[in-house]
């Protein structure tokens, strides 16, 4: 399903190279749930943006489904973000000004659905998380865990056969850590999503079908 | 699709409002200046394009002197508006009449108070359209021979200190021209001018022989009124298509020629040079609005670095973003415009009702005188040229927004 053939990614930052990842190669099935763990700076984050195609190789081919994502323009991979994968992240990066509902619905806008149709979808994915009383509430009115929730909501309206987790109990506490940790496992179980979760945290790497380790850009 | 961008674009310009209603505050104060102003050009013009139509004297062809002076003086040019000129003018194909004016400063004096201001003299057929709004028509008395009556105008009411004009008839009121040692001569006032129907600010109208007697006499030239030389002449014409034949052939006399077309083309060229400054100046002040939304958008693009990257992870392609922004600028410029727009409408009605108190406390003109125009169309221009400011101006931030990498623009904290 996911197929990461020699992917080499370099910066350039004042002349300087910076090798975030060295020839990776991956592959990941349907139905799977990998934990990336690493330090800080060992180009987890930056594997998981390649697959879910907000970023390009220097080298290598990236293949997610039936996409050469190294072969798509920058309109086809806006369109590959909207129907295949959902993103999670540390920072629950909700719009502030919109009701969960709202920010829910939010990809189905740039999908061109209708208003019903994507308020319809939004309060499913919303009831998947089990946030369905809390439609109408902006992000400052809910708690960091159902923030996240709201976020994994958002990643699943499109129904993505793959969801991409950045950190995503990083700014949580223990407890709503295992909430959400949990809820990714029902996700993967139940419906069967595909999950790449990258984390620095053992515990949490824990709840993964596969673990791997990631340090200097290369897999160990 | 269109109407959620536009719901999220004005959450977004919600959740930031003092920095938007900055910039709305911007762009209308802009919009207040560029409506008032262009409101007043065309306003001003329309009033006096419809003064100049609504008089029936100059329906026709005004002739003057070459060095245009006045009767007191004209002795100076070379040309002079005598009768012999007035039967040569006659005597040209399609003229149908030919009414000779006079034209002089007095001065007034009325109850020991003094003042000089314009008189006009008209023969009996232009007497006739001068009508009054109250005493009796110049031309119904001038037919009784008599020789010392005058129409004042209500302006008059003011400077003599009367409280209603109506008051000053049958009031005598003595004139001598400006010459120390001119005589003075006493006139019976009949009747108050009707503003509407005077072709201008005229505070004495009498019958000409009356005009060209006091001339004469005030000068101490014998038989003036025999050879008189006129200030101008109107010249009527059989049809208004054979106006500009005549006016050709009147001026191969050594004649000066006005004709209405002329004298209307050359207020709307003189107030097409007044709109095109107005323009100049309105077009300087939407430029700092102009940049003051392109400031706001980059400032809000910096800030919502992240979000941007968000919209992109979750399927905005480029196109969608650049939609975004442009439509928030947009949105100031539509509400700026809107408001500017009311605000105008607000200040021109209470501009109007000062200026129309100021005019009849101080300037005797009773009836009321529309100074602003603001018509339909030009409100719609006004508020779809705020909207394309506002939309030109979040350009080039938007695009930038668009431009962002997604995976670097997530990084930002």
């Amino acid at each position: 399903m996911i197929k990461l053939k020699d992917i080499s990614k370099i910066y350039t930052i004042d002349q300087e190279k910076i090798i975030a990842l060295k020839r990776i190669n991956l592959e990941v099935e349907h139905g799977d749930f990998i934990a990336l763990i690493g330090p800080s700076g060992s180009g987890k984050s930056t594997l998981l943006n390649l697959i879910g195609g907000l970023d390009r190789p220097t080298e290598g081919d990236v293949v997610v489904k039936d996409y050469l994502l190294t072969a798509l323009s920058d309109k086809e991979l806006a369109l590959f973000r909207n129907k295949e994968v959902g993103f999670v992240f540390q920072m629950f990066n909700l719009e502030p000004r919109l009701t969960a509902l709202e920010n829910v619905a939010l990809p189905l806008l740039f999908a061109k659905v209708n208003r019903d149709e994507s308020l319809r979808k939004a309060e499913m994915a919303l009831d998947i998380v089990d946030l369905s009383n809390r439609l109408n509430h902006k992000p400052y009115q809910l708690s960091g865990g159902q923030r996240q929730r709201v976020a994994i909501a958002r990643a699943l309206v499109n129904e993505p056969e793959i969801l991409l987790a950045d950190e995503p109990t990083g700014n949580l506490d223990r407890k709503t850590s295992e909430e959400i940790l949990n809820l990714l496992k029902i996700l993967n179980q139940d419906l069967e999503t595909t999950i790449i979760l990258v984390t620095h945290d053992e515990r949490a790497a824990g709840i993964a079908k596969r673990k791997m380790e990631i340090e200097d850009g290369e897999i160990i | 699709m269109l109407f959620r961008l536009i719901k999220f674009a004005f959450q977004s310009l919600w959740h930031r409002k003092l920095r938007t209603i900055l910039s709305i505050f911007g762009i209308s104060i802009g919009i207040i200046l560029i409506t008032i102003m262009v409101s007043l050009g065309i306003g001003l013009q329309e009033i006096i394009v419809n003064k100049l139509r609504a008089i029936p004297t100059l329906s026709a062809i005004t002739v003057t002197a070459p060095e245009n002076t006045s009767a007191l003086n004209q002795e100076k040019s070379n040309i002079l508006l005598n009768n012999e000129i007035k039967r040569k003018i006659e005597s040209i194909q399609f003229v149908k009449a030919v009414h000779p004016i006079v034209q002089f400063y007095a001065l007034l004096s009325l109850d020991n108070q003094s003042i000089t201001q314009s008189v006009l003299g008209l023969d009996s057929d232009q007497a006739k359209d001068i009508k009054v709004s109250a005493g009796a028509e110049l031309y119904r008395i001038a037919l009784e021979n008599t020789n010392d009556i005058v129409l004042a105008s209500s302006n008059l009411k003011n400077i003599f200190g009367f409280e209603y004009p109506e008051k000053m008839i049958g009031k005598t009121i003595f004139l001598k021209t400006r010459e120390e040692s001119s005589k003075l001569f006493s006139f019976r006032i009949i009747g108050i001018i009707d503003q509407k129907s005077s072709p201008g600010a005229f505070d004495l109208i009498m019958p000409l022989e009356q005009a060209l007697n006091f001339i004469g006499s005030s000068l101490g030239v014998e038989n003036f009124a025999d050879y008189p030389v006129f200030d101008r002449m109107q010249v009527e014409v059989d049809s208004f298509e054979k106006t500009e034949e005549v006016a050709q052939q009147i001026k191969s006399l050594g004649l000066e020629v006005i004709t209405l077309e002329e004298i209307i083309k050359k207020v709307v060229k003189y107030f097409r040079f007044f709109e095109l400054g107005l323009g100049v100046f309105g077009f300087i002040v939407l430029a700092v609005a102009s940049m003051g939304i392109m400031n706001m958008m980059i400032m809000s693009i910096y800030e919502r670095t992240r979000e941007i990257g968000v919209l992109k992870a979750v399927g905005a392609r480029a196109v969608d973003i650049v939609k975004i922004f442009s439509l928030e600028a947009g949105l100031v410029g539509l509400i700026g415009g809107c408001s500017g727009v009311l605000i105008s409408y607000i200040v021109i009605f209470i501009l109007q009702r000062l200026a129309n108190f100021w005019m009849k406390k101080y300037g005797g003109i009773d009836e009321t005188i529309k100074i602003f125009s603001l018509p339909v169309w030009l409100i719609f221009i006004i508020i779809i040229f705020a909207v394309f400011i506002g939309f030109i101006s979040g350009l080039y931030p938007a695009i930038r927004a668009a431009r962002m990498d997604p995976a670097k623009a997530l990084r930002e904290k």
